[in-house]
């Protein structure tokens, strides 16, 4: 990519209007696109994933005034190839480090700060979001199989539609935590 | 199901970088293109997560985890919330009632609700009877244990602020001394409005003791939450008390917790 390139409102707008006429369909495909591309290459190991998936846009949006016209193909595609570009690139950029893996996380205690906000979090959900999401995770493996079959009998859904509602419950839950350790740090220091 | 189980293993193998190089592309394509399939992926993670801290991972997979998955931030602060999810877990595991356990799913009518079928009223009247006979019977013998309990001094106050704490350092240490049989915790609830509250006192991840139907009373030192219980049934240790909230309907929320280390 040219060096002096600068992503501009109009060329954005232009990248929104070539995934779909309606912008707000647009803005949610972009938002998609967007987050599977840094998943993408959090799965190949990439240790800037975002930064990367955010190239990978920037190339496409680049790329547009020439072929937005006559574009007839698979868009998806078209992300995915520049994608596998930017990759290749990476790689003979960055050759892969060996990064210490700081897996020492496992062997501590959870700090008090993170169980304060896991607390308060699952406070946030209603009484019985807290039974489900606690009730499907509990059991231990060997369990879990009759377990959460038994949970999804009783809420009257499918055993895949349990699995989908605990993890968006989890997933929320998540993002609450990340959200209040990074709201209360700083208090505390 | 079968085509389930062999897509989540085809998610886990891309998730530890085992897919071979010849299936990786439509892998890849597929979770840019499916929003489904996307998501298994990320349901995908959380599983790989839990089982590598459950110890369940073989040892090739282990291999895999630690060098193809664990690459990223992102990655490692999953991991941190996994490991404080599953120690919030074991602390949730504590037996409660099936009725507030499992989530309300109605299945009908409540066995309790029958009592108030017209054709059943004189047994209501009659159950309301025995209820009110039990509850004051146990109100007298409560109030006539905890006067005992107090005869051999007063209870020893232990006031608490809802703390976040970082490390060891900044936990409140209490030595309680051996003239008191009694132990009063004194729970600085701030502005909280509400006036009624449950408390559970956690130690090891294990529930010792919930009080439930508390209220809050003004104190000099602000609104607090006073709970009591025998010093003899606190061992050195260190302990937290979560206190939730309880609305009118029965909805509870976080109002704190309050860490507290027993040094005798």
């Amino acid at each position: 990519m040219k060096k002096n390139w600068v992503l501009t409102r109009e060329s954005f707008d232009a990248l929104l209007a070539w995934l779909d006429s309606d912008r707000e369909v647009a803005g949610q495909q972009y938002e998609a696109i967007r987050r599977r591309l840094i998943k993408l290459f959090t799965c190949r190991g990439c240790y800037e994933p975002e930064d990367l998936a955010d190239e990978t846009i920037n190339r496409v949006i680049k790329k547009l005034p020439e072929i937005e016209k006559e574009f007839a193909g698979d868009k998806i595609r078209y992300f995915y190839g520049v994608a596998n570009k930017v990759h290749l690139e990476y790689i003979r950029r960055k050759p892969v480090p060996d990064l210490p893996i700081d897996l020492a996380i496992d062997d501590e205690a959870p700090p008090n700060l993170e169980l304060e906000c896991l607390d308060k979090c699952i406070a946030e959900l209603t009484t019985n979001n807290q039974s489900l999401l606690i009730e499907y995770y509990q059991e231990d493996k060997r369990a879990k199989i009759n377990h959460r079959k038994d949970l999804a009998e009783r809420l009257g859904i499918a055993a895949n539609a349990l699995r989908i509602r605990a993890y968006r419950l989890r997933a929320g839950v998540e993002v609450c935590v990340r959200d209040c350790l990074n709201h209360r740090e700083p208090e505390i220091v | 199901m079968n085509t389930e189980t062999k897509e989540n293993i085809t998610i886990r193998r891309y998730l530890l970088g085992l897919t071979p190089a010849a299936e990786l592309a439509a892998i890849e394509e597929q979770m840019l293109r499916d929003g489904d399939f996307y998501q298994e992926i990320l349901i995908g993670e959380d599983d790989l997560v839990d089982e590598y801290l459950a110890e369940k991972l073989s040892n090739a997979e282990l291999e895999a985890f630690q060098s193809n998955f664990m690459t990223t931030d992102e990655r490692r602060e999953k991991l941190r919330f996994s490991k404080a999810f599953k120690t919030y877990l074991t602390e949730a595991a504590t037996p409660v009632p099936a009725a507030s356990s499992a989530p309300a799913v109605d299945h009908g009518r409540k066995w309790y609700q029958s009592f108030f079928l017209p054709e059943n009223r004189v047994l209501a009247f009659a159950a309301t009877a025995v209820l009110l006979a039990a509850v004051l019977t146990l109100s007298f013998l409560a109030f006539r244990s905890s006067r005992s309990s107090t005869s051999g001094g007063p209870a020893f106050a232990i006031p608490l602020s809802s703390g976040i704490t970082r490390g060891d350092g900044d936990i409140k240490r209490v030595s309680i001394p051996k003239d008191h049989d009694l132990v009063r915790f004194q729970l600085g609830v701030g502005d909280n409005p509400s006036t009624n509250y449950k408390a559970e006192l956690i130690s090891e991840g294990k529930s010792l003791k919930v009080w439930d139907r508390i209220s809050a009373s003004v104190t000099p030192n602000g609104r607090t939450v006073a709970l009591e219980m025998p010093a003899g049934d606190l061992q050195p240790g260190d302990y937290r008390i979560r206190l939730s909230s309880v609305s009118e309907a029965g909805e509870t929320a976080n109002a704190g917790t309050f860490p507290v280390r027993i040094t005798r």
